[in-house]
């Protein structure tokens, strides 16, 4: 469905994005994972026309951004990170003024907006100000701009940013929703939670480029660990390092003073083996705790930094 | 409704619903006019001059200046009133603006061409209305010494006759008269027309009925109103088109301008969309100004003129708007230039001061200024009945600023919004 080849934007001397590719396909959920600053929304921009890549192409069903951007335009539904609501008008006004600039008009604009309102279960406040709105419903009805029209392709730049858990559901439940319904969606976010519970393919940003991309068991597999353990204590990086090194089915993810972070594989074992070691070295131990392989254990791997840093 | 009707809807539907800057905007004219209106008309007449006059002399001659101060032509100005020793205490009291003391052996002096000293004590608490009286009273006190130079040699006969209980005879007073009248004769060269003349004179150079400033049986204060009117509301209508334009900035902050250029709108659209909403606020802005106008005035102006002028203003008010929008960088920066902007051309367009009373080389600037040819045209169709032709060169100067500015200006905001600046 979209097609981003070798995509770049530079400002000044930051290389905001950095030859980025990725495809995502007709009906899926594609998430963009990264911290903030990774270069996710200078691709969301680019891709809506709102900045021009420096270099690469951007094609839509096959066809050039470039080409035909009204067109394109025409067919995409996009969802910024700001909340952009009119505040003074109401929820119905703000979706008729939407839905009327991609062209709606009549008793289809009509259907169209009561559609809308329902989906993101705002009807009952149809006709009320959005500046008497919520939080999350102001959230929700940013949301319900990009769908009115119909598009067949939904560009979300983080829209569950700021909101409490339970509008949060609501927001990913409508995704997950308008996915069903044949809509294919691109989806950035750096909550890793978002990206594994929501996504059918991820791709992992960081510092403008695309670190890895697939299905969440492809990209756990990349880790290539059964467990993440994090050892804390009262211990130097280098002593804590050369006690773990020689073991098997055991790598250093990263070494600090007082932190020490590794990746186990195999069956088990290893877990097993750092566990005796470490408990039955000098080294004084505060706590321990295993994980499971995550997307933040991968994000790790890749970039030395926790995703949540 | 098609794209552009959805976009002047919506910002029209927002500056309803937030209207407070629209309203000041809007009420600010009427309310400035009207406080110049009161300030200056009064409502009524205006306040007199309170002069007291405490004759110590009581003479003949001091009779008359004091008569001459009570002439009817002043009495729509002073009022004269003759005192005793309280003259003192009333202005003390606050109850007049000066006293004017005669003193004793005035008549006597005056006949005998000694040199006579009048005292005038000004009440400071009365603002302008003592200088007034200081003024009044120095031009009676010139006028009689300039007589008594004048007519020295009959005043000497009179002061004859008029010493000892002898009655003078007919014979010597029909030739005090003869002497007077010849005396007069010789000296109309130099006195008729009189040298000096006391002229009303009303705000905006009109002369005539005192209650009717514009000769039209209109009430003073509502002929100020009109003077001011046009000017003010011109401004006022500059600042509403960019209030409407530096909505675009606005929206760039909100991000909801971000939202539209994402959609299938052409950057051009989109300032063509604020331009139209920008126009619409000017046209409604106008209209209730118009209406205002019209009510005061009595609705005599030449409407066809009326609308042409009006539409080139609001082409005028659309891309001047459209230009500083385009300048500024942001919402706060678009405010201060505009802010600055429109006192600049608001003054040297006759907005707060009246054309006619602005110094000469302001009046050089004035057509300079986009104020100006909306604030003259308005004024001529108030006050001069204008029609078409007279306004023809304002309007076709305006949509021809308007028209320039309005291309700068959208260029200045599509290549902007093309490139992203603004997103």
């Amino acid at each position: 469905m979209i097609e981003i080849r070798e995509l770049s934007k530079r400002f000044g001397d930051l290389q905001a994005v950095d030859r980025i590719s990725f495809e995502v396909r007709p009906g899926e959920i594609y998430g963009l994972l990264g911290p903030n600053g990774a270069g996710k929304t200078t691709t969301i921009s680019m891709l809506t026309g709102l900045l021009q890549p420096d270099e690469g192409r951007v094609l839509f069903q096959g066809v050039d951004f470039a080409s035909d951007p009204l067109g394109i335009k025409s067919k995409l539904g996009v969802v910024p990170q700001e909340i952009a609501l009119y505040d003074e008008l109401t929820a119905k006004e703000n979706l008729r003024f939407w839905g009327s600039l991609y062209g709606l008009s009549g008793s289809i604009l009509k259907t169209a907006v009561d559609e809308a309102l329902d989906q993101v279960g705002l009807t009952a406040r149809a006709d009320g100000r959005v500046k008497t709105f919520s939080g999350g419903m102001k959230r929700r009805l940013n949301l319900s701009l990009g769908l009115v029209h119909k598009p067949l392709v939904v560009l979300m730049d983080e829209p569950t940013v700021g909101i409490d858990p339970q509008a949060r559901l609501n927001i990913l439940e409508v995704v997950r929703n308008i996915a069903r319904s044949g809509t294919t969606v691109l989806y950035t976010t750096h909550y890793m939670e978002e990206a594994e519970g929501l996504c059918d393919r991820i791709g992992i940003m960081d510092h403008g480029k695309l670190l890895a991309e697939g299905t969440l068991d492809e990209l756990k597999k990349m880790i290539g660990a059964n467990e993440v353990v994090t050892v804390r204590g009262n211990f130097s990086a280098t002593d804590a390092r050369a006690r773990v090194e020689h073991l098997e089915a055991v790598r250093v993810i990263d070494a600090e003073d007082g932190r020490l972070m590794l990746a186990t594989a195999g069956d088990g074992s290893g877990v097993v083996r750092l566990l005796s070691e470490i408990l039955g070295s000098d080294l004084e131990i505060q706590g321990i705790s295993i994980q499971p392989p995550s997307l933040n254990g991968l994000f790790l791997k890749l970039t030395g930094r926790e995703l949540r840093d | 409704m098609g794209v552009l009707g959805s976009m002047v809807r919506k910002d029209l539907l927002r500056r309803l619903r937030a209207p407070l800057a629209l309203v000041v905007l809007l009420a600010f004219p009427v309310v400035f006019s009207l406080l110049l209106a009161v300030s200056f008309g009064g409502g009524g007449s205006p306040a007199r001059v309170q002069l007291i006059v405490e004759n110590l002399d009581e003479g003949f001659l001091s009779e008359l200046l004091v008569n001459a101060l009570r002439d009817e032509r002043m009495a729509e100005h002073v009022d004269v009133q003759s005192v005793g020793q309280e003259g003192l205490e009333r202005i003390h009291a606050g109850k007049a603006s000066a006293l004017l003391r005669i003193p004793v052996g005035f008549t006597t002096n005056l006949l005998e061409g000694q040199p006579i000293t009048l005292e005038l004590i000004r009440n400071p608490a009365q603002g302008i209305y003592p200088e007034i009286a200081e003024q009044i009273a120095t031009v009676i006190t010139d006028l009689l010494s300039s007589a008594s130079f004048v007519l020295r040699e009959p005043l000497d006969r009179l002061s004859t006759m008029t010493e000892g209980d002898t009655k003078a005879s007919a014979t010597s007073v029909a030739l005090l008269a003869t002497q007077v009248y010849e005396v007069l004769d010789r000296a109309s060269g130099l006195l008729l027309p009189p040298a000096i003349t006391l002229e009303t004179i009303q705000l905006g150079g009109e002369e005539g009925d005192p209650d009717s400033a514009t000769g039209s049986g209109m009430p003073n204060w509502i002929a100020i109103f009109l003077l001011v009117l046009p000017g003010i509301s011109v401004w006022a209508l500059f600042m509403i088109g960019d209030l409407g334009m530096r909505d675009i900035l606005e929206e760039s902050q909100r991000g909801t301008l971000r939202r539209q250029i994402c959609g299938p709108l052409t950057p051009t659209r989109l300032v063509i969309g604020k331009a139209c909403a920008t126009a619409t606020l000017a046209l409604l802005g106008l209209v209730v100004l118009s209406v205002l106008g019209g009510i005061a005035s009595g609705g005599a102006i030449d409407f066809p003129a009326f609308v042409v002028l009006s539409l080139a203003l609001i082409v005028a008010v659309t891309g001047f708007a459209s230009v500083i929008s385009g300048l500024a960088a942001s919402q706060r920066q678009g405010g201060t230039l505009g802010s600055v902007l429109m006192l600049i051309f608001g003054f040297t367009g006759g907005s707060f001061i009246p054309l006619n009373g602005l110094p000469p080389f302001m009046r050089q600037l004035a057509p300079f200024s986009p104020f100006y040819w909306g604030t003259k045209g308005y004024a001529d169709l108030i006050s001069e009945s204008a029609g078409i032709a007279e306004i023809l060169p304002n309007a076709v100067v305006l949509i021809v600023l308007g028209g320039l500015s309005l291309a700068i200006g959208s260029l200045l905001l599509t290549r902007r919004v093309a490139r992203g600046g603004l997103a």
